[in-house]
């Protein structure tokens, strides 16, 4: 017999339908662009300092795309909710995962950058490369488990590909590099627009909205 | 096949059922307010489907039997209106499920001592 009431199931219908917004993927797109901008405009001389600014401004850049956006667009549609306990534990240790990936990642890349990897040819960018891969692999794997959110799984593995990717660009097809980048930060984008204007049609703002944001509860 | 019996076993777990919590919709709200531990009007109308008129109605009956507490609050400068289960809501609904599982076991004749079976 099915079950009467799976309430698991509706808790996580409940979180899930926070995340059919896009900007979750929106955000991991840029943040990949970000990742991968630093090896592309070191090759085209970029001094690293700099190099490092631009990849920390488009970080910060997506961040608050993603915070705003939840702000402005996500919450007045689809409204309020304080998930339980578990769902709070699980939160955190995505949030947790996620932030020791950038850094880590921001820490490989400084030290690469400066030329501490042994990265002055292409060639030397394969055991980095399989780090960086298993590394999101790893990551994603984790916050794909923690969160709910199937997507993720795809994500790590488009992360994953980008170096091995540039590699093959280069070395096997002579196309440029930045297309390894290119096209699985436009895949994860182009997700979170299709998700993000499909939420908005799904979910308009109503007059019942304005009048419960007036009212408190639109009981009068 | 026998009829059944009026007043037979099967009518006391049925008296049971808690027809508050019964009802469709209101029976949606309740168990979305089981899982998280709040929500506000907006968010219980798009999980459920159900308008705000008729949301409305449904929070002022479990209000008032003591299932679902209102909190207002303000988030920055806005009045919000959160929804939460209290812990009467909470044993209703655990209840619910309860009697409901009887009923069914009995109805479908899955249930212990399996009288219902054919």
């Amino acid at each position: 017999m099915p079950k009467l009431l799976d309430l698991t199931r509706l808790e996580r219908r409940a979180w899930k339908s926070t995340h059919q917004d896009g900007l979750f993927d929106v955000m991991l797109g840029v943040m990949l662009l970000q990742v991968a901008i630093g090896p592309w405009l070191y090759d085209r001389g970029v001094p690293v300092p700099r190099t490092l600014t631009i990849m920390f401004a488009l970080a910060a850049l997506a961040v608050l795309g993603f915070l705003v956006g939840k702000r402005f667009v996500t919450k007045p549609r689809l409204g309020m909710v304080e998930f339980g306990q578990d769902r709070k534990v699980k939160n955190k240790k995505a949030v947790i995962f996620l932030s020791i990936s950038l850094v880590a990642g921001m820490i490989w890349f400084g030290v690469a950058l400066m030329g501490l990897a042994g990265l002055a040819d292409l060639a030397g960018w394969i055991v980095p490369a399989g780090i960086f891969g298993v590394q999101a692999i790893v990551i994603f794997s984790l916050l794909a488990y923690f969160m709910d959110l199937s997507r993720l799984y795809l994500y790590g593995w488009l992360y994953a590909l980008v170096f091995p990717g540039r590699i093959i660009c280069v070395e096997y097809i002579g196309i440029p590099d930045f297309i390894a980048v290119l096209v699985p930060a436009a895949v994860m984008v182009t997700i979170g627009v299709v998700l993000f204007v499909r939420f908005l049609r799904r979910y308009r703002l109503t007059e019942e909205y304005h009048l419960a944001e007036g009212t408190s509860d639109g009981r009068g | 096949m026998a009829a059944a019996k009026p007043g037979g076993d099967a009518t006391p777990p049925l008296a049971n059922i808690d027809r508050l919590v019964h009802e469709p919709a209101r029976l949606l709200i309740m168990s979305y307010l089981y899982v998280v531990d709040g929500a506000d009007f907006l968010f219980l109308s798009r999980q459920t489907g159900v308008t705000f008129g008729n949301l409305s109605s449904h929070m002022s009956k479990l209000e008032a039997a003591g299932y679902v507490e209102v909190e207002k609050k303000f988030v920055g400068k806005k009045p919000r209106t959160m929804l939460h289960l209290t812990s009467q809501g909470r044993a209703a609904l655990e209840r619910y499920r309860a009697d409901m599982k009887q009923v069914l076991d009995e109805l479908l004749g899955t249930g212990q001592g399996n009288p219902g079976k054919r």
